[in-house]
């Protein structure tokens, strides 16, 4: 054969391979959701998952990388123009990759699908894998380019300088918002997870004199070894969590261990300041290299259990909660399915990472679509599988752990004769059986989704590996897992609100912006923690079970940020002149802009106290009114009515910053499409690229 | 072979985890500073945490 023929054969087998790819992708998807009867097998959602962001990544984010934002290999990265060896170095794309994806995995896109599976798995599949696809993906990879053309320039002040000081402003207050509302509610998740649990609080409590013991051993013994100090720190942890059965046998331990959750959160907000204030290398590094290895080996582990066990999803593609009248957070499927899982589709504080270290280590222009659009296609298949973990349980037995006693009561048999009546069977003995199985006392109202993964990651793992003794090591792994680095988080985000609240109060009075200066560590530190230390107060002390109202202004926040991104991405698409493609990032963002006002205008002003917080307030400020109350609750009363309205003005606040920055935004793109308005786009210099190749 | 792929795998490990990184800028002070100090490792990977911790490092 000649050269030609040889070439079109090899295009035709390419195009014959992603037709197939397509016709799989479709006809699995298909599958997925017309199939009607008893079960189906979760291989299907994998299939019509993979071979959809197959697809995605081959085709849109080829024409976002060439013909929308025009990648350019000839033109120099700041990693090679600004080579330093140290902050900019130009890093191979897979293990820019591996720390890319390290760094945007969290807890959200676990926790997420697990809440939102109450509606059944298809609604959340759906949005999983198209708002990754056409939002999430999409935001990352533009907002890497973006950073990436400006020297690695964060969201802000990216923001500030191509849109205007208004929406510089505005982003930079968005962020300490969100984050105040994300550590409360992972604070809550991890405190839901370990309540009543000495097994599990055991385990967690001695992360923390091993990442000591690590951070010692990194400091003093071997600087910079941090692949064998993870490996002594993952046997250690190893070791405490099979311990952990042990302590929990012995009385005077396991009362030790036994705490509440009012304790539990008084404890974590001490121990987040705590973190806060102490050197990062004695506690919050070490810990985070831990975390970060635990975490990508589980995830990894995860989708292996998967494929073995290749298990029968119990849950039904759509339950009848979509009326918005489910146990685990309240709401109809719009706008709710979408602001419940936010960081599985589109996260907005991917931006805060895209925008941070990766783009000052890219290589090459052409990598920022790998890095950028790839790491959340992985993201996202993290939530498909945290789906998958949710829907394997018996759909009686995920709503009875993650129904708040506030609506199910703290009957057992009461609480599943309701959960029974609703459709879902499932008995108290039942519940017994299990939670024996994997080692805790109880089940019922376990909210906040860790737990009921944690079963669901059991029930994967036993079935794959080591058999149904090792249920209840599986499961406090699995709860160890997602309490690590969710404590990880609360260390670092803490350290960050402090780092900004110094930068915003260094403007008011010089001093306070002093990092080692003591007295500014400590009121930074301790304003940053107790703000979001009040939120998680709120939610543990709320009947029900402060799951259902913060979890939907973090999702509320999140998507808020991602609307920040997507209109900074927009913008600088119309600057560079190509207005005819700013549907790639305008589409997502009006969609966003659509479900968050909804989201907040229910969540403020709902008739369904369930829903809206003000119409709660008003139910409980009735009740105080008519002497409805008892003596000795109306103090607490007036405590939630105060919540209830603090949150629906916390609510209000992140809808109205949403208009401003999209108002912001339209002024500046009437105003140069109008022609009224010379576009200056603030890139760094073109300067040709000296390394060739890959 | 497997010598070599071993070899490889803890590459990868390294740079992944950033073990790699003190020889890199041992490397690049001698090519492009020479009169410059280098740092000892411990001095290296202390600033190294603190700086990576000062901004928004993980996610959600």
């Amino acid at each position: 054969m000649d050269f030609d023929a040889k070439l079109s054969l090899r295009r035709v087998s390419r195009t014959v391979i992603w037709v197939l790819i397509s016709l799989a992708g479709a006809g699995s998807l298909g599958a997925v959701a017309l199939y009607r009867r008893e079960s189906i097998n979760a291989m299907w959602l994998i299939v019509a998952a993979a071979c959809i962001y197959l697809v995605g990544y081959r085709f849109y984010s080829r024409f976002i990388a060439v013909k929308v934002l025009a990648l350019d290999d000839r033109r120099a990265t700041p990693a090679e123009r600004l080579d330093d060896g140290r902050d900019f170095v130009p890093t191979n794309k897979w293990v820019l990759l591996g720390h890319h994806f390290a760094a945007i995995a969290g807890p959200g896109p676990l926790v997420g699908p697990t809440l939102a599976a109450q509606l059944g798995y298809l609604p959340g599949t759906l949005w999983i894998v198209i708002g990754a696809v056409l939002g999430g993906c999409v935001q990352d990879f533009v907002i890497l380019f973006a950073s990436m053309r400006r020297n690695g320039k964060s969201l802000g002040q990216i923001a500030k300088e191509e849109v205007g000081p208004v929406a510089g402003f505005t982003a930079l207050f968005t962020i300490i918002s969100i984050l105040t509302i994300l550590l409360a509610v992972i604070a809550l998740v991890v405190t839901n997870a370990l309540k009543a649990s000495p097994w599990g609080t055991f385990t967690l409590a001695m992360t923390i004199p091993i990442a000591m013991l690590m951070g010692i051993h990194l400091r003093f013994l071997r600087p910079g070894k941090v692949l064998e100090t993870s490996l002594l720190g993952f046997a250690l942890v190893m070791a405490a969590v099979v311990g952990g059965q042990y302590v929990a046998r012995v009385p005077t331990f396991a009362s030790l261990f036994t705490l509440d959750a009012r304790q539990l959160a008084l404890i974590i907000i001490a121990y987040g300041f705590a973190a806060s204030v102490l050197p990062v290398w004695l506690l919050l590094a070490p810990r985070d290299y831990l975390s970060t290895f635990i975490k990508l080996g589980t995830i990894f582990l995860l989708a292996l259990g998967i494929l073995i066990v290749r298990p029968m999803l119990a849950m039904p593609a759509m339950t009848r909660f979509i009326d918005g009248s489910g146990p685990v957070f309240s709401g109809k499927i719009f706008p709710f399915a979408f602001i419940t899982i936010a960081c599985g589709a589109v996260s907005g504080f991917h931006s805060l990472i895209s925008s941070g270290t990766t783009p000052k280590l890219i290589m090459k222009e052409s990598q920022a679509r790998m890095i950028g659009y790839g790491s959340m296609l992985l993201e996202s298949f993290v939530a498909i599988m945290a789906m998958i973990a949710a829907c394997v349980l018996q759909p009686g037995v995920y709503f009875a752990i993650n129904s708040p006693a506030g609506i199910v009561g703290t009957d057992p048999t009461a609480a599943t004769a309701m959960i029974s009546s609703w459709g879902y069977p499932v008995t108290a003995q039942q519940m017994e059986t299990l939670a024996g199985m994997i080692g805790e006392h109880s089940l019922f109202a376990r909210t906040g989704g860790a737990p009921s993964l944690a079963v669901g990651i059991a029930h994967i793992f036993s079935g794959s590996l080591g058999g149904k003794g090792l249920m209840a090591v599986w499961y406090h792994f699995a709860i160890m897992f997602e309490a690590l680095f969710i404590l990880t988080i609360l260390d670092a985000g803490s350290r960050v609100g402090r780092f900004l609240l110094q930068d915003l109060l260094g403007h008011v009075w010089k001093p306070l912006a002093r990092t080692s200066w003591y007295p500014s560590v400590i009121l930074t530190s301790a304003l940053a923690v107790g703000a979001w230390g009040y939120f998680l107060y709120q939610g543990v002390t709320d009947p029900l079970g402060g799951i259902n109202s913060l979890w939907p202004l973090f999702g509320i926040a999140n998507q808020l940020l991602a609307v920040v991104a997507l209109s900074v991405g927009t913008t600088i698409l119309i600057k560079m002149n190509k207005a005819r493609f700013a549907w790639v990032t305008l589409i997502p963002m009006l969609w966003l802009v659509v479900t968050t006002q909804t989201a907040a205008y229910q969540k403020m002003f709902h008739p369904d106290g369930r829903i809206g917080f003000l119409a709660e307030a008003g139910r409980l400020s009735g009740l105080l009114d008519a002497g409805a109350i008892p003596a000795n609750q109306v103090a607490a009363t007036e405590r939630l009515i105060f919540n209830n309205r603090l949150d629906a003005a916390v609510t209000g606040l992140f809808a109205f910053m949403v208009l401003v920055i999209v108002l912001d935004s339209g002024r500046e793109w009437y105003a140069i499409l109008k022609r009224r308005k010379v576009p200056v786009l603030r890139e760094s210099e073109y300067v040709l690229s000296a390394i060739t190749g890959e | 072979m497997t010598m070599r792929y071993l070899r490889m795998i803890r590459r990868i490990l390294d740079l992944l985890s950033g073990e790699a990184d003190y020889a890199r800028y041992c490397a690049h002070l001698r090519g492009h500073h020479p009169k410059e100090k280098v740092p000892t490792a411990r001095e290296f990977f202390l600033a190294r945490m603190e700086q990576k911790y000062a901004r928004p490092s993980r996610c959600c």
